[in-house]
């Protein structure tokens, strides 16, 4: 179980936030965050990452704590069993892909887990190559290997597929899932794309005003025509076996079908 | 005969200042890059300050500081048996705080020119602060830290101001720039020249070796 009740008050844009932010997460779930631009929800994976720190709160993963201002402990980021799929890739451009790939894994490396994770990904080919010479998709394939090849208890996914186009992005999507399979590792991904959603999540947290306001299933959370977290519904659809709804976020329509 | 002495006395003089602020500066650097300590600026306005001031004024500064009157002076002989002024050491250490800017600003600018996600990347694979230093950040800073060691082994080579207050004109402290004046005082005109060409030569060729790298440097990150 992976459990966090942290605060935190920082200046995003001019303006003050206020973090309060309780939640527990089963452990190799798949949980979206789920909340409209600037509300925190990237902070929220820097804090249980350690790149940021809480002002006060308790972080727990199985027995351990990782972060705890009442005992005035905190685990450094590289103590702490994570990996982090950064918005903008975050190759090292000094390494070729494989080497990429190899850097977070310590002593003797699961070679047959590499070998998996480079089959699903598809890497084979790219191996040799440096970041510099892949493309944005193929990148962002290879970052998603470097922070799961490690295994890590939690797994923190910052709108890693916003770049992508869609083609590439549903790609991913799949090897998100596919990997998962594999390594059954707590997923905490924080995106803005409701079918992106609907495909990984387990569970969404919205979060509104740097609280969480609603949980539960991608269906139970949105299945309410008034989804004013994630913007207008313009139109709703009653199917035999789904409901489809559009849905306008910032500025752009996007289609969902919930399952009935 | 030429007497080449002053020219090897001037490139050990740089190879052991270069060597010594490469190791020196990049930790300094690091935490210039990247503390945010607000008397930051203090440091940062020490460093650069040989930029600025007039060797003179630094070689005299630390003529006294080294002289057996002063405290440290006195501390030296006293506890290690060292005299600096007009000794070769003595030189070393006035070179390494002139030339300390020259090798510290680009491998500062190399850090802050990386992007912070490299970093904590490295961080969230469980890399210390050490090793994301020796795995991450220096392999991506070469252009920055050749910059460094080129720069600093140049401007050693054409110190004068500050080797001539704290080494003097000895035979065992003339380095080469303090020849080419020494000639000229003596009216050897043919002495100076040959010096001042070669000095010349080879200060053009590592500026354009600076050039080159940086240039290939800045086409292997496009």
């Amino acid at each position: 179980m992976i459990k966090f009740d942290i605060h935190k008050q920082f200046t995003s844009h001019g303006r003050v936030v206020n973090l309060s932010l309780k939640a527990a997460c089963e452990e190799g779930k798949i949980i979206a965050v789920y909340g409209k631009s600037g509300v925190g929800k990237s902070s929220l994976l820097r804090m249980l990452s350690g790149l940021t720190v809480p002002d006060k709160g308790v972080i727990t993963v199985g027995d351990e704590d990782w972060f705890s201002s009442s005992a005035k402990k905190n685990v450094k980021t590289n103590k702490r069993s994570i990996g982090f799929l950064f918005q903008d890739y975050s190759l090292f451009p000094n390494m070729s892909v494989l080497k990429n790939i190899l850097y977070g894994v310590e002593g003797e490396p699961d070679q047959e887990l590499i070998d998996r994770i480079i089959a699903i990904g598809d890497l084979k080919e790219l191996l040799d190559r440096k970041p510099e010479t892949l493309s944005g998709g193929q990148q962002q394939r290879v970052a998603l290997a470097i922070a799961i090849v490690r295994k890590p208890k939690l797994l923190l996914l910052d709108e890693p597929l916003s770049a992508l186009d869609a083609e590439m992005r549903v790609k991913l999507q799949e090897e998100i899932l596919a990997i998962n399979s594999i390594v059954k590792t707590t997923i905490l991904f924080v995106s803005h794309d409701l079918p992106e959603v609907f495909k990984l999540a387990d569970e969404v947290l919205v979060m509104e005003d740097g609280v969480f306001t609603k949980r539960g299933t991608p269906s139970e959370i949105f299945a309410s025509e008034k989804v004013d977290v994630m913007g207008e519904v313009v139109s709703s659809d009653e199917g035999e076996n789904s409901k489809s709804l559009r849905i306008l976020v910032d500025g752009k329509i996007i289609g969902v079908k919930i399952p009935k | 005969m030429i007497d080449w002495t002053p020219f090897l006395i001037t490139l050990k003089l740089a190879f052991i200042t270069t060597s010594i602020l490469f190791v020196v500066s990049i930790p300094l650097a690091y935490w210039l890059a990247y503390s945010k300590v607000k008397l930051k600026f203090i440091f940062e306005a020490m460093v650069s300050l040989p930029l600025v001031l007039p060797p003179s004024v630094l070689g005299f500064y630390l003529l006294v500081a080294f002289s057996r009157e002063s405290p440290l002076g006195q501390f030296l002989d006293n506890y290690f048996d060292l005299s600096l002024p007009f000794t070769f050491p003595g030189l070393v250490i006035g070179s390494i705080i002139y030339s300390l800017p020259f090798m510290v600003q680009p491998i500062q600018a190399g850090f802050q020119n990386l992007p912070l996600a490299l970093k904590e990347a490295s961080y969230t694979l469980g890399k210390s602060r050490l090793q994301t230093i020796i795995k991450v950040l220096l392999p991506n800073i070469k252009a920055s830290l050749l910059t460094g060691i080129v720069l600093s082994f140049a401007h050693t080579i054409g110190e004068f101001g500050v080797v001539l207050m704290i080494g003097g004109n000895l035979d065992k402290t003339r380095v080469a720039s303090i020849a080419i004046y020494d000639s000229v005082n003596k009216l050897d005109y043919s002495t100076a020249h040959t010096y001042s060409l070669v000095l010349l030569l080879f200060s053009f060729a590592i500026l354009a070796v600076v050039y080159l790298f940086n240039k290939k440097g800045l086409r292997a990150v496009k």
